[in-house]
């Protein structure tokens, strides 16, 4: 005997939040906000009709006491890979974008801050997996939320003066 | 010929959906509000199948499940519950229970899980 | 009686997905969808309780539980959301009015429900509830009396979880309180260190009133407005849920870096209009400064400096230890964007937070201050086991 519940099919647009992420096959665009010095990460397979997001903090899950892989780009970015390909996704038809990674606040603590740091290390991973980054709004000390509409691929971005760019 | 089918729940609306959702296919034969009701009705009626919740005042559906099986072994109850644990399902297949869907469900689940216990 | 944060990080995280299945739920019954924003568990004191309810009415499902986890719980709704909520459910079943009121207990019994799943999986026994009974009440009378008993005595649990629609307006949150002590002991979890005596908690919670407080009568020296503590509350949340609660919205404040035991960061945040108004009473001609400019960045630089001193050495003097800030930093952005740095910094080392969060009310709803410490969680429990027994 099988328990039984049911599925949703009504959602056309999903919001994530930190260390969060989605993959959806579908035309849903993929929504975040809250991104001040973590990186939002937009994976897109246009011949499969994948497209995944993930909302990452931190640049390494090395040295961290809590090891939740959509928390890290060194582990997130693998993890949303891997759940691309689940869905039907072809991991060498990937093309990528990321925003964020801004330097919000300036303490006296010494190094590069959170935002670059992971940056950094998004660009260095997306180069190492040979995929192509389309573009980046990356930087700065401003806050942004994104928004990545599958059916026009593009990412729109606002700011808090509710300017919009589109990468 | 349609089946029939006893719908035990406390709350009217779950009632109403249940019967909206079966009443094209099935010949509803009653609507018990608690145990005692469920287990009266199913003395009177000997529907072919019982929709049965599990909270319910006076008597649980467990309760009724059990007394109805253990007088009619080939009885055929589906608990329609909000209660989704393991140790409750485990509970209802002890009672004797034949299927387990929980709420909120829709007309397509209703469905197989009735089939599975009784095959058009 | 003691709280291990582990386990009081589990029972967040229960409660988070007893949450989403409850939104689910919600969504399917209604045909709007429904997303949980934040889900987090307080330890509230008969004020906060008073201070959370108190001038609004509610529709409740209330019902018992017995089992692994025992009690009378209440599911509570804002009345004029639960009639919304209401109108959406008879009319994506078609059902009739007068099913209305069976429709929302119904609807309160499945979302408890789903609350309750994930706690009995995870305690590997059954919870039974009773039959739901639908109650309607203004202020905390809608909540179960043993709730408010407990509460004046120790202090009583609230989940709270806020739910939104993506597509329509509608926004509401949802109310549980598990019985006191039962709760308490399933927090016990085992004696390995990370644990906080549940009485030093509720010490902690009075000291961040009294620092918000002060920090309420510093602006009021340097402003010459009426201020007052509108509502404090010391929450556990998930780090990454904390962006959420603060909202998009756009604010102007300043970030403190803590350093000492414990550690952390202070957030001191105002809406846009807040902190015109309160530049412009601190500056002796007043400002005629367009927007957010240096002169109010300034001000506030100013004034958070002295609202955060007067916040922390309350914690430092009780808590017997020396606890230093950085300079202000200025921020005038999205709220959640600028709280990303701050769970990203302490993220490294935690997955939950306390977080304290105070709202301090200007000149009689003008104007509105937020503040959210969060201290470095071993820290503040270990700050916290060392404080002498409570008189």
């Amino acid at each position: 005997m099988k328990r039984l519940e049911t599925n949703d099919e009504t959602i056309t647009r999903r919001k994530i939040g930190i260390a969060e992420y989605a993959v959806v096959t579908d035309e849903t665009v993929l929504v975040t906000s809250g991104l001040g010095s973590c990186l939002g990460i937009i994976l897109y397979d246009q011949r499969n009709s994948v497209s995944g997001l993930i909302h990452v903090m931190l640049p390494s899950v090395d040295h961290a006491r809590d090891t939740t892989p959509a928390k890290f780009v060194d582990t997130g970015l693998p993890l949303l890979i891997d759940e691309m390909v689940e869905a039907g996704a072809d991991a060498n038809r990937l093309r990528a974008w990321i925003v964020g990674g801004s330097e919000m606040l300036q303490f006296n603590s010494t190094g590069e801050s959170i935002g670059s740091r992971n940056i950094a290390m998004a660009e260095q991973l997306l180069e190492e997996l040979g995929i192509r980054l389309v573009d980046a709004d990356i930087g700065g000390n401003h806050g942004r939320s994104l928004r990545f509409d599958p059916a026009e691929e593009t990412v729109s971005i606002r700011t808090a003066d509710d300017s919009i760019q589109q990468i | 010929m349609a089946k029939r089918v006893l719908i035990a729940d406390d709350s009217e609306f779950m009632r109403n959906l249940l019967r909206e959702i079966l009443e094209g296919d099935f010949d509803i034969v009653g609507e018990a509000e608690n145990g005692v009701e469920a287990v009266d009705l199913y003395n009177e009626h000997d529907p072919d199948i019982v929709m049965m919740d599990i909270v319910m005042p006076i008597r649980s559906g467990i309760e009724a499940t059990d007394e109805i099986t253990n007088e009619n072994a080939d009885a055929k109850i589906i608990m329609c519950t909000s209660v989704g644990q393991e140790e409750k399902m485990k509970e209802a297949i002890k009672a004797g229970a034949s299927g387990y869907i929980t709420k909120p469900f829709q007309k397509p689940n209703v469905l197989e899980a009735i089939n599975d216990v009784i095959p058009a | 009686m003691k709280v291990d944060i582990r386990e009081l990080g589990q029972f967040n995280h229960l409660a988070s997905q007893g949450a989403e299945r409850a939104a689910r739920s919600l969504s399917q019954l209604t045909g709007v969808q429904m997303d949980v924003e934040v889900t987090d568990v307080s330890l509230v004191t008969e004020n906060v309780l008073a201070e959370t309810f108190t001038g609004q009415s509610f529709v409740g499902v209330e019902l018992g539980l017995e089992g692994g986890l025992e009690g009378e719980t209440v599911l509570a709704f804002e009345r004029d959301r639960a009639l919304k909520l209401q109108e959406l459910l008879l009319e994506a079943t078609g059902t009739s009015d007068e099913l209305a009121q069976s429709s929302v207990t119904e609807l309160g019994n499945i979302m408890i429900g789903g609350f309750i799943d994930g706690w009995a999986n995870h305690l590997g026994e059954a919870i039974n509830m009773t039959p739901p009974k639908y109650t309607e009440a203004v202020g905390p009378r809608i909540l179960p009396d043993q709730a408010i008993e407990a509460a004046k005595k120790h202090g009583v649990f609230l989940f709270e979880s806020k739910l939104q629609a993506m597509d329509v307006d509608l926004d509401f949150s949802i109310y549980m309180l598990p019985e006191y002590r039962q709760f308490v002991d399933l927090l016990s979890g085992t004696d390995d260190g990370n644990q906080i005596p549940v009485n030093r908690l509720n010490a902690f919670e009075d000291l961040a009133k009294e620092g918000a407080g002060n920090a309420a009568g510093q602006i009021g020296m340097m402003t010459g407005l009426d201020t007052d503590v509108d509502i404090s509350r010391l929450r556990f949340v998930p780090l990454k849920d904390v962006p959420k609660q603060v909202g998009d919205d756009r604010f102007v404040g300043v970030v403190f870096e803590l350093k000492g035991l414990p550690s952390g960061y202070l957030v001191v945040l105002f809406d846009e209009g807040s902190a015109q108004t309160i530049a412009s009473a601190m500056m002796p001609g007043g400002s005629d400064e367009e927007g957010i400019g240096t002169m109010t960045e300034g001000a506030i630089k100013e004034l958070g400096n002295i609202m955060t001193s007067g916040f922390i050495d309350g914690w430092a003097n009780v808590l017997g230890t020396s606890i230093e800030h950085t300079p202000p930093n200025f921020v005038h952005d999205m709220g959640s964007s600028i709280m990303s740095p701050v769970v990203g910094k302490l993220g490294q080392q935690q997955e939950y937070a306390f977080v304290i969060d105070s709202t301090i009310d200007i000149d009689g709803n003008q104007g509105r201050c937020d503040i959210y410490a969060l201290p470095n969680e071993r820290e503040l429990a270990r700050a916290l086991s060392a404080l002498p027994a409570q008189t």
